[in-house]
């Protein structure tokens, strides 16, 4: 153990010193002037220092703060004249640890000592367990972190936040733990064709997961270079996702899938026991079993696409409310056909429910016309021309003026940076004049249209747009991707045209 | 000027709506950086609070600055949660 001693009376630290060596303590250092002390006070910190209350230049209770200040570890005894409750006050509230009078006989001292030795010995086995239950925590974060990463490259979910036409899809994926049973997808197979779909294996931890992401990184995969040499057939997509998930599957594990092909006006389904397909009308139910190393036979059925459509994992409609503990299905059954996008849902969900499993959600939404309120085109070469656009903006006459503007605030500086010039990575922090500039200038067009409560604010510039590879991987990002993170949030719903370079965002107009 | 400062505590007065609003609130905080360790940032009347800002203030916070943001408009107040926001700094609604 090693110790200090502060005090401006010489006596004093004599004979502490004597009673510590005595006691066969180590004095590491004793000082005659406070300020020094904390100035040049470092590791290897003392384990206890004994502070004289009585030191002019500077209290001993604010010489307590100070070493606290440095290193709250340190053991602080304030050395008092007489036990006054006053005194033990003050000191309490500066934060030291312990007293003892300056009068204090040998005996007694040395009681004390051996007291404050056990209270240090289990301060430091504490401190050594908290040390590395931080450690594990934080070992714990970064791998869940890294492997969220991995999952969102792994699995590409490509119409997250897509439109083609009057055709809008999002989606939305929470797991419940980072391991998750669920994986969800969306694949662009050509104007008006899309696969997507998601798959649920049973039970969860890592197990699951690796199930889960392996077998909708196989189907994506075959999907995927099927349409490469435009021979993607749905029918044989199935087969050999089901003959390739019947291999890695344990002998009790099942997974549950619902598998979606949209053509045209119609879509084709195959729902290996997971929810039905909501539509406002009707529920296409599930058409077969959860899939077990046993699955021979499925069966694919199909109808006209619905104008609306939500399809969703079990984690939404069986995690219990919060008040009732009921399951959330019958909240959602009567809201469902009254959500416009899928953020009336997750945010209902997430008020009402205890979120038990991962939820996934799949939705899809047939535009409708809007009545067009206001139309401005521009060319944006510098930061002159975004503030001309932004003051005309907020002196013209519009619905959720300020939500508007902040979004175009972001969309028009992501044009400036990543279209006229190539700013490729903020955390450079270059000036304009430092950097590249790829073309002389961008043309964008806004189309402000309205409908009942919805604003539709429509943007498009004539460049490649933003990149949408990275759209998945901004979501999980702590730092990138601040400005389209405030322009999701902002809005009800945001969806990207396939090039990037089209937004459809939709606000809703609160009085 | 849509900001003012005084000493370590800078004033949103009026909405931020050009990049030169967002410019002069960055070059405020640069400023007040250099007088102390801790920056107080009052969003008196501004709904948007664009993400240049936001980085200037991460920056500032690695660099060792403690920020404090006080707001006053809900939906923005709502927006720095989503965002994670307090985490990094102290986010108080007015």
């Amino acid at each position: 153990m090693k110790i200090a001693i502060l005090s401006e009376n010489v006596e004093l630290i004599d004979r502490i010193s004597s009673y510590l060596n005595e006691s066969g303590y180590k004095v590491v250092t004793f000082s005659t002037n406070p300020s020094m002390f904390i100035q040049t006070l470092e590791a290897p910190y003392p384990d206890v220092v004994l502070v004289d209350y009585d030191t002019k230049e500077i209290s001993g209770p604010d010489v307590v703060k100070e070493i606290k200040k440095k290193n709250p570890n340190i053991v602080t005894v304030l050395l008092i004249p007489e036990v006054s409750p006053e005194l033990v006050e003050n000191g309490i509230e500066a934060g030291a640890d312990d007293f003892m009078c300056k009068d204090w006989a040998f005996p007694k001292f040395q009681i004390r000592m051996r007291l404050l030795k056990r209270m240090i010995k289990s301060n430091k086995k504490e401190a050594a367990l908290f040390k590395k239950l931080r450690e594990d925590i934080q070992y714990k974060n970064f791998q869940e972190n890294l492997a969220m990463t991995k999952h969102s490259k792994i699995i590409k979910n490509e119409l997250s936040m897509f439109f083609e036409d009057d055709n809008l899809i999002e989606t939305y994926y929470k797991p419940k733990d980072i391991l998750s049973g669920d994986t969800i997808f969306s694949i662009w197979l050509g104007r008006d064709r899309y696969v997507m779909g998601i798959i649920d294996a049973m039970g969860k931890g890592l197990s699951a997961s690796l199930t889960s992401v392996n077998a909708t990184s196989f189907l994506e995969y075959s999907i995927k270079k099927a349409a490469e040499y435009n021979d993607f057939s749905f029918n044989r997509s199935i087969r050999d996702f089901i003959n390739y998930t019947k291999a890695i599957l344990l002998e009790k594990e099942m997974l549950s899938a619902i598998l979606i092909y949209i053509e045209g006006d119609n879509i084709h389904y195959a729902n290996f026991g997971m929810p039905p397909i909501y539509t406002p009308e009707e529920k296409l139910i599930s058409n077969n079993h959860p899939i077990n190393i046993l699955t021979k036979n499925f069966r694919i059925d199909c109808a006209k696409l619905p104008k609306n459509f939500f399809a969703l994992s079990d984690g939404l409609i069986e995690s219990p409310m919060k008040e009732s503990h009921y399951p959330y299905y019958a909240k959602f059954i009567k809201i469902y056909k009254n959500a416009n996008f899928l953020k009336d849902l997750a945010k209902d969900f997430e008020e009402y429910a205890i979120q038990k499993d991962d939820v996934s959600i799949i939705h899809f939404k047939k535009d409708e016309p809007y009545e067009e309120i206001f139309e401005y085109q521009t060319e944006i070469a510098d930061k002159s021309d975004i503030d001309k656009t932004l003051k005309d903006f907020f002196m013209a006459d519009l619905p959720q003026k300020n939500k508007i503007i902040y979004i175009l605030q972001e969309l028009l500086m992501n044009t400036l940076e990543h279209s006229v010039y190539n700013m490729k990575n903020k955390k450079q922090h270059l000036s304009y004049k430092d950097m590249e500039k790829v073309r002389d200038s961008t043309k964008v067009k806004i189309d402000i249209s309205k409908k009942d409560e919805y604003i539709k604010f429509i943007y498009e510039e004539d460049s490649h747009g933003f990149d949408l590879n990275v759209l998945n991987e901004l979501v999980f990002s702590k730092y990138h991707g601040r400005g389209l993170k405030i322009v999701r949030n902002l809005s009800e719903a945001l969806f990207f045209n396939r090039k990037g370079n089209k937004l459809k965002i939709f606000l809703k107009d609160k009085k | 000027m849509i900001a003012e400062i005084t000493g370590n505590i800078i004033r949103i007065k009026e909405p931020i709506v050009t990049i030169q609003d967002s410019e002069e609130v960055i070059s405020l905080l640069e400023e007040a950086a250099q007088n102390s360790n801790t920056i107080i940032l009052r969003v008196e009347n501004s709904f948007s609070f664009p993400s240049n800002i936001i980085a200037t203030l991460e920056r500032l916070k690695d660099s060792g600055k403690e920020i404090k943001i006080v707001i006053k408009d809900e939906i923005l107040f709502e927006l720095f949660n989503d965002l994670n926001l307090n985490q990094s700094f102290t986010i108080v609604k007015e």
